[in-house]
């Protein structure tokens, strides 16, 4: 075991009023095989015990840190300080993974993802398959998160916009703090983790891990507004109630096209097609996605209107033959009298 | 008359049928298999019976009665031994009988099909012909209900991602089954992972099973008995592939380091004490993992409330369904799911709300921090 001021992998996890998951979610992150794990929590103001819970393992485990905010910073700004003060802890960590409060990370986790990111010193980010936990404690396998292999460019949009590499997902891989760093950290805007992942995938390879490691708790389909409501806690500024995309887009152009900060590897113009292309694959999935919902929901309308027809049919050979029988049964009352 | 075996025969000779069985009896004793048998016989007479003991250390009801219909295992014929397998259905009630005939092989078949294309076929490992092993033959090997049921282990040990770890070569593995029964799934975990010191923990008379049936099929290993004049220390643990370990005997269950504790369908049959006392362990000797196979309880055990409270005591138990039958059933047999409450006949809802029901679950726990 290395030292806890020397650790290899840290893990951030930004807390929020998850007194009710949080146990099974730190221990998941102590129980890791990995030789040099730590964890840092930040708390958001939380009103529910979650410090209490905290606190004890803290006093448990020398690995973990716990830091609580004087103010309610909201979703995306304490993600971007979990990730601050867990590289101003533990300065000598290669890699770094943000955790949720309420998830489960399988023992092996860290091993493999860093064994994969050892071999591979160009990628970037590493993400394993997932599983989901259904009622409480049932895994359900999910289908692969997505491709494996390089992608640089648009490829590599693509690949965290449309393809199986979810946002949702990929956001809880492990990433190399460079990368991180590389990338800006978490904007603040809404969907900032689609917006994070395009910009790591912009700089290197993603790989993808074909070992379901990580349990996923589904809590709430996606809300934009509830999001809103997360981010903002102090009520959302008037580029919130933009398009998120159309605010994507704006960022990108802001940093590659004319800070110029992808330069050496991405030039400004190269930034400029970028972004372009960002909102194009981004405008193409959406209608993909707004596709698929009306097929599914014209599929079950139909579904719906074809029982009700077969129900009808049924009902009128029913009164056929209740009819009928009522003729027989007076035909045979009027032939006995 | 069972057919003669080469070996202690001189050809040309005519013997009566009496000579030919005393030849025969003469051929067994002379065999490993009855070696090892007579070697853990000795052994299990020295530790002594499962009643004797702490309360604690006593069998289950249930296993009190199985075990008076064992007493001919402490006194067996070489022939019995020679056909060790077709004996062991007192521990798990599949009789040979019923693979002779071939109307269930195609149900079988259709399993085992399920199961590969589920978990495919790196982890399958079929009936050891050995000792009167048995089965249907598919694709030139033997699989019966315990075959699918390790294999099915097998699958959920991988999908939960315990067996990756077994797989590298950094150290040696340590595992520990308790109550192994007859060794079948110690035999199929040391096929696939060789590297490995596997711990047997049960009653010792059911080594008479178990030690004989490993140390034939795996005429090299290296086997040790445990009991109250031997022990192991550190690292002499990692130079044995299989330990015996007398459920009497659990507090010389001192391994430097422990990978994984499986047990199946024994928690089921044992006091909430018992398992209590098991879980316990081997969450104090730090295994990450223990993997279990068993419903809540035995329908007939009134011992104990349920199994997965007591795992939920020092591990976090995750299910992990593998296929939608139990091990027991075929996949025709699938029970129907009850009605959701808006759909059920008024007869039906009147009825009293449903036990909770005993079925089999594939369930991987990992090691809590502060239990």
């Amino acid at each position: 075991m290395s030292s806890a001021a020397t650790p290899a992998v840290v893990f951030g996890l930004p807390v929020y009023n998850a007194a009710a998951r949080l146990p099974e979610a730190i221990e998941s992150l102590l129980s890791q095989t990995h030789a040099a794990v730590s964890v840092v929590l930040v708390d958001d103001c939380s009103t529910d015990g979650t410090t209490e819970i905290a606190e004890r393992y803290r006093s448990l485990d020398p690995r973990v840190s716990y830091e609580r905010n004087e103010t309610r910073l909201g979703l995306t700004r304490n993600w971007r300080r979990t990730f601050e003060r867990a590289v101003a802890i533990h300065p000598d960590a290669c890699y770094f993974a943000w955790a949720s409060d309420h998830d489960v990370w399988h023992p092996r986790w860290a091993e493999a993802l860093v064994a994969e990111l050892e071999r591979r010193p160009e990628a970037q980010l590493a993400v394993p398959d997932v599983a989901i936990l259904e009622d409480e404690s049932v895994l359900r396998f999910a289908r692969p998160s997505g491709e494996s292999g390089d992608a640089t460019g648009s490829a590599a949009l693509r690949r965290v916009i449309a393809s199986g590499m979810r946002a949702g997902h990929g956001i809880y891989g492990l990433f190399r703090i460079d990368a991180v760093r590389a990338a800006g950290g978490f904007r603040h805007v809404l969907a900032a983790d689609r917006l994070f992942l395009a910009e790591v995938a912009l700089r290197g390879p993603l790989l993808r891990v074909p070992e379901a490691l990580w349990y996923r708790r589904l809590t709430a389909p996606f809300s934009l507004e509830r999001q809103r409501r997360s981010c903002f806690p102090d009520g959302s500024p008037l580029y919130a109630h933009l398009p998120w995309f159309v605010v994507h887009t704006a960022v990108l152009v802001w940093v590659l096209a004319i800070q110029g900060s992808g330069r050496p590897h991405i030039g400004r113009v190269r930034g400029l097609q970028l972004a372009a292309a960002y909102l194009q694959i981004t405008l193409a999935d959406t209608a993909a996605r707004k596709t698929r919902r009306r097929w599914k929901r014209s599929r079950k309308l139909r579904k719906r209107l074809r029982g009700g027809a077969l129900r009808r049919v049924r009902a009128a050979q029913r009164q056929t033959r209740r009819l009928r029988g009522r003729g027989v049964r007076s035909l045979a009352r009027r032939f006995l009298t | 008359m069972l057919p003669l075996e080469s070996g202690p025969m001189t050809v040309g000779t005519h013997r009566s049928p009496r000579e030919e069985l005393q030849a025969r009896i003469a051929h067994g004793r002379s065999s490993q298999a009855y070696g090892v048998y007579e070697r853990a016989r000795d052994w299990v007479l020295e530790v002594g019976a499962s009643g004797s003991g702490e309360r604690a250390e006593r069998p289950s009801e249930y296993w009190t009665e199985e075990l008076e219909t064992l007493d001919y295992m402490l006194d067996a014929s070489p022939l019995v031994v020679e056909k060790l397998r077709q004996h062991t259905y007192t521990v798990t009630g599949i009789r040979a009988y019923d693979y002779r005939r071939g109307k269930n092989s195609e149900r079988l078949a259709e399993k085992l099909s399920a199961l590969v294309e589920l978990g495919g076929s790196e982890l399958l490992v079929p009936e050891a012909p050995a000792l009167g092993g048995f089965g249907f033959e598919i694709d030139g090997a033997l699989y019966n209900i315990d075959t699918l049921k390790y294999y099915e282990a097998m699958i959920a040990l991988e999908r939960g991602a315990v067996l990756a770890g077994f797989r590298q070569p950094s150290r040696r593995r340590i595992v520990v089954e308790i109550g192994p029964g007859w060794g079948g799934f110690p035999y199929q975990f040391k096929t696939l992972f060789p590297d490995v010191t596997y711990v047997l923990v049960d009653l010792p008379e059911l080594f008479l099973f178990s030690a004989t049936y490993l140390q034939t099929v795996f005429p090299e290993a290296r086997m040790v008995f445990l009991d109250d004049a031997h022990s192991l220390s550190g690292d002499e643990w990692l130079d044995y592939d299989f330990v015996i370990v007398p459920h009497t005997h659990v507090d010389r269950l001192t391994p430097p380091y422990l990978d994984l504790t499986v047990n199946m369908v024994s928690f089921q049959e044992m006091t909430a004490e018992q398992v209590d006392g098991y879980v316990r362990k081997a969450f104090e000797l730090g295994s990450p993992f223990l993997y279990s196979l068993n419903r809540e309880r035995s329908y007939y055990n009134e011992e104990l409330e349920s199994v997965t409270e007591i795992l939920d005591r020092y591990y976090w138990p995750r299910v992990v369904p593998v296929l939608p039958v139990a091990y027991t059933n075929m996949l025709d047999q699938k029970k129907k799911a009850p009605k959701p409450p808006g759909k059920r006949s008024e007869k039906e809802s009147s009825k009293q709300p449903r036990k909770p029901t005993l079925e089999y679950k594939h369930v991987i726990g990992t090691r809590r921090v502060a239990p």
